[in-house]
């Protein structure tokens, strides 16, 4: 399997360095940890956010195994 | 009992493809399994309504610089971050050229194997249950 590093590729690969870099500070900070977590608790908190993030999630599940090969 | 039958749904979709009628099927029956459960856990558990919670969002952001500095930090970079994420998948979906591979490119490269396929599916499950039955309130808190 061959994968040219594109521009737009290049690009994948730093924001996925930010997200790593970002994951291990949070590893490292306990109240950045929690406040990450009370984000994810607050967006479960109301009827409307659940259902919205529970509508990304059925759309990205469509996508990823009925469109995408 | 539901840990087993989560892998065996797994292993069977890992051997089925995007056109396959029993993949469509399977995800759009588990999405409405998911939905039906969070209505039936969610009941009189949502800790607060969606106006209320609109309201705080609303005054949270107008008083963004009296909350601590650690939340601020947090929400700025997870914010910075899907923005970013959002948006560059977008330009690339908009432009449609080949140097410009969408996040789905890269999914598709990874769902086109059995494994992968079999792995993208657990993980999307374990969300999707995450989501389902997550952050309810219990019994006597508000």
């Amino acid at each position: 399997m061959t994968l040219a590093i594109v521009v737009g590729s290049t690009v994948w690969l730093i924001l996925l360095a930010a997200i790593a870099a970002w994951s291990a500070v949070l590893a490292r900070h306990r109240e950045l940890w929690l406040g990450s977590r009370l984000i994810v608790r607050w967006l479960l908190s109301s009827w409307m956010s659940r259902i919205v993030l529970l509508a990304f999630w059925a759309i990205a599940g469509w996508h990823i195994f009925c469109q995408r090969p | 009992m539901l840990t087993v039958a989560a892998i065996a749904l797994c292993v069977g979709q890992a051997g089925l493809t995007r056109d396959s009628p029993g993949a469509r099927w399977s995800v759009a029956l588990l999405v409405g399994v998911a939905l039906v459960t969070a209505i039936v856990l969610g009941r009189g558990r949502q800790r607060r309504s969606s106006g209320a919670w609109i309201a705080l969002s609303a005054d949270w952001i107008q008083h963004w610089r009296t909350q601590p500095r650690s939340l601020r930090t947090v929400v700025i970079v997870w914010t910075a971050l899907v923005v970013a994420v959002v948006g560059w998948d977008l330009v690339n979906f908009i432009v449609q050229s080949h140097a410009l591979p969408t996040l789905s490119y890269f999914i598709g490269r990874v769902s086109r194997y059995q494994v992968g396929r079999g792995v993208l599916f657990a993980l999307w499950l374990v969300i999707g249950a995450y989501l389902v039955a997550a952050g309810r309130a219990t019994q006597g808190e508000p």
